[in-house]
């Protein structure tokens, strides 16, 4: 057992001394509030066409392409999934896909909306549809996560900004 | 009493002392485990403490560890949405690593008990686990990608196997009996009170303090390092302080002796500990009903949350409050408990189980009625009701669990709690309420819980009708056990092999029934007996293929009951089984070589040892190349005594050597059986036909249905008609002369 845990306690001094899985730099300890969103409200009950507001301090929107440093870019919006991780590129929801490859411009808008993945230079945007997630009859919610992203689409740091809402669907 | 002079007793009056030694100290041992049989207030904890030189500490410290053990896995659970949008992992990858981390969790505890099993160090394994379940909380804060989670929750789950193998064990050795119940009601409580604390904590620090998970892990993890400090004075008791070591020295104290022999020549592995748990009646039930248990405590936690959200419509902050209720409930119900249970354990172990079967059955009605009734306020309230009355459940539990096994394989028996209680009950309630609520919903997955835990409750009623007599077996193990170590060390001269009082069962059948069977060294004795009378079974259990459900089996002064059977070829006992002895697709050669395995790399031992078989049967050199099977009968009857000639073993058991042979080979095969024995090797002759037996032999046994009818001379043996009249007749019936 001796030896048991010293392989354990050196397995593990080894994994956090090469950096396996662990840093000390660009993480967020405290809660980042520049950004806040306004509508909807936590476990609001809505229908479709659904509307997402928000407003953001301290980061200007310049869009892609435009800007440098890590205040300034534009928002990405993830519906029911986790967003891309920090410092990656959208490119990263395609990376399991070999059919879509980025010579041919891959991933793009339509790509990315087709996975309920979508890119705004906006504070507001509206989901016109919404992939059902609960079967017929039973209560149905959904989760918005908005990231910023820098001018060359890179997600910025750790910040996520998230909302959940249960939709009604009209029964026909 | 007035033993014999231990010296120059007989080895059967020695036995005999044994015996009489357990009958006289078991009531004493009794009252020493705590069980007074009285029904009268359990005395206050503070003078029982003060009486005995004790202290709360133990108790707090491992109260402390068990709170801060719910740190990181609860914060890990209630923060996976914001750990997975904060890394970008997937919420599947998520609830796989913390699948992993509960599987980790699940088995930790059984390596943890193997490193604790010969030696007590489980107060330093608590401290050592802690401390690296401190410093994964903290690293948790850190990571920063799915390895690095996988390597925090890893860590996590393997050294909280501690909680579950150890603490228990460690606080029943750490307080007298007179205080057990009592303190692990009030470590129930406090893990239960960690419950509590840690969504405070997280409350309050991703609320007021606005924290994000990496705050709070940081947080968490530096509460759990400030609180290490505090456990450094934890010591370990060592094994059966209050009990199965007080049960010994009452062994010495009755015979006047101040000699002390604690150390075990013959102990068991971890496995072999593991199996003989397992063939404890109550032990088989009470796990059977912690499975049970465990569902109430793991997903129906989640599904309880479900509904509360869907069905009573409860935000996050009123289901944080009703959480907080219940564990505040559960609290006072253990608080109150405590004396409670001690006072019923003081009078009967029974009753504990009893009890606490009604209990079960009691929480899982009132889960019910909750769910039925038509108000909140009326649901919430039987909800409470329904914690209070389960929370007293792991204190029954954890008692009657541990009071029915010896001090160093508690460890073991808390491990298979955490196993059945959090994998099996876990796992397979998670299945029976998922698969409900996909069609009745969330409410009828919580009702369809009456169905196992009525079961359960009945099963751990039946584990009641048991508790007292595995007590008992416990308590003549181990004075049995030390009378022999006395016995021993006063130059007694005990017995080759000793079985007392062997129940065998296969499956539901018993077909050995408090048999009684002993060999001396160098003696060659007789079994027999009708087909079926039990002869090849009690063959099983001494050489360990089969092991018994009660009674013991002893080698030279040890206990071997439940050893494996490799374990004791290597100490000296082999047996030719009856039939066909040998392994018929491989040659004489290969055969003869795979008897010798137990002389290990000593190939020129071997040699010499094949030679001498060879030497011994020629016919079998001739056809040293011919497969086994191509063999004659007599042939593979010789190439399965050889088995003797290669182990040289100390006690030769052989089964039916004259089963379908020619009464010319079977002469021979008996000469060589008497050569073996005149080199002094004892031999047990299993045989249906009695005259051959009887004329080897001076020594006889005869069991007829499982039960041993006759042990004495041979010849007062064919005295007795009554008994060889049934092997006659069959004999007879089969134109088998006799």
């Amino acid at each position: 057992m001796r030896t048991a845990r010293r392989a354990l306690a050196a397995g593990l001094g080894l994994a956090l001394l090469t950096g396996c899985g662990f840093s000390t730099t660009g993480l967020s300890f405290s809660d980042d509030d520049r950004l806040e969103i306004l509508e909807p409200e936590d476990r609001e009950q809505l229908r479709l066409p659904v509307t997402i507001d928000w407003t953001i301090d301290d980061f200007e929107v310049t869009g892609p392409g435009r800007g440098s440093g890590d205040d300034e870019g534009y928002f990405a919006i993830f519906v029911d999934q986790a967003p891309v991780p920090s410092g990656k590129t959208l490119r990263h929801v395609a990376r399991k896909d070999k059919t879509c490859r980025p010579a041919d411009g891959c991933p793009d808008e339509e790509y990315l909306a087709a996975r309920q993945v979508f890119t705004t230079t906006e504070t507001r945007y509206v989901l016109e549809t919404l992939p059902r997630t609960a079967r017929e009859g039973r209560r149905e919610f959904h989760e918005i996560t908005v990231v910023l992203l820098d001018a060359d689409g890179r997600r910025i740091g750790e910040s996520a900004w998230y909302v959940r809402f249960e939709l009604k669907r009209d029964v026909r | 009493m007035t033993p014999p002079p231990v010296g120059t007793a007989a080895p059967e009056d020695l036995v005999e002392e044994v015996t009489a030694t357990r009958e006289a100290l078991r009531d004493q041992a009794r009252q020493t485990l705590g069980v007074t049989g009285e029904d009268v207030e359990a005395p206050k904890l503070r003078p029982v403490l003060r009486e005995n030189g004790l202290t709360l500490y133990p108790l707090i410290v491992l109260g402390v560890l068990v709170v801060i053990d719910t740190f990181q896995g609860y914060a890990f659970r209630v923060l996976t949405p914001e750990i997975s949008r904060s890394l970008g992992i997937g919420v599947g990858t998520v609830a796989f690593l913390l699948a992993l981390q509960t599987f980790a969790s699940a088995l930790a505890p059984l390596p943890l008990a193997a490193a604790v099993q010969s030696t007590p160090r489980r107060a330093s394994l608590c401290i050592a686990t802690a401390a690296i379940w401190s410093v994964a909380t903290l690293f948790t804060g850190f990571a920063v990608s799915t390895s690095g989670i996988l390597i925090v929750l890893l860590a996590d789950g393997f050294t909280s196997g501690s909680v579950a193998a150890l603490h228990q064990p460690l606080l029943l050795d750490s307080y007298p009996p007179a205080a057990r119940v009592r303190a692990l009601s009030y470590y129930t409580a406090a893990g239960i009170a960690g419950t509590i604390l840690a969504p405070l904590l997280v409350a309050v620090l991703v609320g007021p303090l606005n924290l994000t998970w990496r705050g709070v892990f940081l947080v968490m993890g530096g509460l759990c390092l400030i609180a290490l400090p505090i456990t450094i004075r934890l010591r370990d008791p060592g094994f059966g302080k209050w009990d199965t070591q007080q049960l010994r020295e009452s062994v010495h104290e009755l015979h006047g002796d101040t000699d002390r022999l604690t150390e075990t020549e013959v102990q068991l592995g971890f496995f072999e500990i593991c199996r003989r748990l397992l063939l404890i009646p109550t032990v088989k039930r009470l796990l059977v009903a912690f499975a049970v248990f465990g569902v109430l405590l793991i997903p129906f936690q989640t599904f309880l949350t479900f509904y509360l959200e869907e069905d009573l419509g409860l935000s996050a902050a009123q289901r944080a409050i009703f959480f907080a209720y219940l564990s505040a409930v559960s609290v006072i119900a253990l608080m109150l408990y405590g004396k409670r249970g001690e006072q019923m354990f003081r009078k009967s172990p029974r009753r504990v189980v009893e009890v606490s079967a009604m209990q079960l059955a009691a929480g899982v009605v009132l889960i019910v009625l909750a769910i039925a009734s038509p108000y909140v306020w009326s649901t919430v309230l039987l909800f409470g009701v329904a914690s209070a009355v389960l929370a007293a459940l792991a204190p029954a539990f954890g008692i009657a669990l541990l009071s029915i096994v010896p001090a160093q394989f508690r460890p073991h028996a808390a491990a298979l709690y955490g196993i059945f209680g959090g994998g099996v009950g876990g796992i397979a309630g998670a299945l029976l309420l998922g698969t409900v609520q996909e069609e009745f919903g969330v409410a009828g997955a919580l009702v369809s819980l009456l169905v196992p835990g009525v079961l359960g409750s009945m099963l751990l009623h039946s584990a009641g009708r048991t508790v007292q007599a595995d007590m008992d077996r416990m308590i003549d193990e181990v004075l049995e056990d030390e009378e022999i170590k006395r016995i021993t060390r006063a130059g007694g001269h005990l017995p080759l092999l000793t079985c007392k009082g062997i129940d065998f069962s296969y499956g539901q059948l018993q077909v050995l029934f408090d048999v009684d069977f002993t060999v001396d060294d160098g003696e060659m004795v007789a079994l027999l007996g009708v087909n079926g009378a039990g002869k090849s079974t009690l063959l099983k259990v001494i050489s360990g293929v089969g092991l018994p459900s009660a009674g013991s089996v002893r080698y030279r002064g040890q206990d071997i009951t439940y050893l494996d059977a490799e374990r004791r070829a290597r100490l000296g006992i082999t047996q030719v089984p009856g039939g066909r002895a040998v392994f018929g697709p491989m040659s004489v050669v290969d055969n003869l070589r795979s008897f010798g395995y137990t002389l290990g790399g000593d190939k020129k031992a071997l040699d010499a040892a094949i030679d001498t078989a060879f030497t011994t049967f020629p016919r079998l050199a001739e056809r040293r190349n011919s497969n086994a099977s191509t063999l004659s009968g007599g042939e593979q009857q010789m190439l399965g005594l050889s088995k003797a000639l290669i182990m040289q073993p100390r006690l030769l058991v052989i089964d039916e050597l004259s089963l379908g042979l020619a009464p010319v080979i079977v002469a021979q095969l008996l000469e060589l059986v008497k050569k073996i024995n005149q080199t002094g090797t004892a031999v047990v002759l299993v045989e249906q036909s009695v005259n051959i037996a009887l004329n080897l032999v001076q020594h006889a046994y005869f069991m007829e249905k499982g039960e041993m009818r006759f042990d004495g001379r041979s010849a007062d043996l064919l005295a007795r008609d009554d008994l060889l009249r049934a092997v006659f007749l069959e004999g007879a019936d089969k134109g088998d002369p006799k």
